[in-house]
């Protein structure tokens, strides 16, 4: 078995408290043969990624419980390969600076466009 | 053309409509004033031959030398009015020329009956004779009188209507030109109101929509006024904020990329 055929069928975690992106980027990603799973706050994503074999995860900054940050640092903290896409509507100076601290695997402003994203995604996986 | 052009345009033409009625409302009210001044020495004379035509008969009554007097007093007064009224209006002026012809005629016919009076009479033929002459004379006068009474009746007459007539038209002119005035304004303030408010209602929806995240969105206003440039001055910023967080996007992703690959060459070092 290839490792690619193996990587472009793995889940990924799209967390977003907007409904709205999180159907449009499972969209982009199941057009492209990935399993997207779903979450629309920290505690359903953390949730997930103790459940399933996530192999990257894509989040939005800021979620009612918390925010992408915290869920990007939590994944680099405990030795995890995941890489972690952080998307953003607002992209702050201080986000920014976190995101390169954490080192956070890529950084993508909305609107997102489906070859951006596609194009990192097969790049980190 | 910009706002502030339109607006201008607006307040010129005000004005000028404004400036335009104070001189026609101005040209009226002083039409007004002479058919008012006019009708009312009209009246005068009216009343003048009325009293001359008393006093005609008060002398023919008495003849009395007071009578006379005040006769021709009276006649004097109404000849100086006479003279003084002039009239634009033809009618008027026709009435007033048969005014004033009976005028003159009265005075010679009266003058005549006074001399006659002062004439010593011996006999009773001469008397009968002056007094059928007399009698002519004053019917005469009194006939002249009375069609005098006549004219000036009429002449007052059509003053007062042409009076009332200026005064209708000047209300007329008041309401038709300010309406003419609240016209002017509606239109400015509808065509300034439609080059203002619609394309700031569509810039605020465009900002709402550029702040939620979507830089691609374009604010369709168009028009070589101020706020066709503000929307085209929109346009451009919000095309630089996207060039701006697209560079960023791509400085950090260009960064992770090479941290991760001096992470993989340093991982395969050690291997080594």
């Amino acid at each position: 078995m290839g490792g690619n055929a193996v990587e472009k069928h793995g889940k990924i975690l799209v967390a977003d408290d907007e409904p709205a992106i999180v159907e449009l980027v499972a969209e982009i990603l199941k057009s492209a043969g990935y399993t997207a799973c779903t979450a629309s706050n920290i505690k359903e994503a953390e949730g997930i990624l103790e459940k399933e074999e996530i192999v990257l995860a894509v989040t939005d900054i800021y979620m009612p419980d918390g925010t992408g940050l915290d869920l990007a640092r939590k994944i680099k903290s405990v030795g995890a390969k995941i890489p972690v896409i952080i998307m953003t509507g607002t992209p702050k100076s201080d986000n920014v600076r976190q995101s390169v601290n954490i080192e956070v695997d890529a950084y993508l402003i909305k609107p997102v466009g489906a070859d951006n994203l596609l194009a990192l995604v097969k790049e980190l996986i | 053309m910009k706002i502030k052009a339109k607006l201008q345009i607006g307040a010129v033409l005000s004005i000028g409509i404004t400036v335009v009625i104070s001189i026609i409302l101005f040209l009226a009210s002083r039409q007004v004033d002479k058919a008012v001044r006019q009708s009312g020495a009209v009246q005068n004379i009216v009343t003048k031959v009325f009293e001359s035509n008393l006093l005609l008969n008060d002398f023919l009554l008495r003849h009395e030398e007071q009578a006379e007097s005040q006769w021709h007093g009276n006649h004097e007064a109404l000849g100086n009015l006479l003279a003084a009224l002039t009239l634009d209006d033809v009618e008027e002026r026709g009435l007033m020329n048969q005014v004033r012809g009976e005028h003159e005629k009265t005075a010679a016919l009266f003058s005549q009956l006074v001399e006659g009076n002062k004439e010593q009479r011996r006999d009773r033929d001469e008397i009968i004779s002056f007094l059928e002459l007399e009698e002519k004379v004053a019917d005469e006068l009194s006939s002249r009188s009375r069609a005098m009474m006549s004219h000036a009746a009429a002449l007052a007459e059509l003053s007062q209507a042409r009076a009332v007539g200026a005064q209708r038209q000047g209300s007329i002119l008041v309401v038709v030109f300010t309406a003419a005035v609240t016209l002017v304004l509606a239109v400015t303030l509808v065509m300034v109101a439609g080059a203002v408010v619609n394309p700031i209602t569509k810039l605020m929806e465009a900002t709402r929509i550029i702040a939620d995240g979507n830089l691609e969105h374009k604010v369709d206003v168009t028009g070589d006024d101020e706020i066709g440039m503000l929307a085209s001055a929109f346009n451009e910023m919000t095309h630089k904020l996207k060039d701006s967080y697209t560079g960023l996007q791509d400085a950090f992703n260009e960064m992770a990329r090479k941290l991760r690959k001096t992470k993989k060459e340093a991982k395969n070092q050690q291997g080594e």
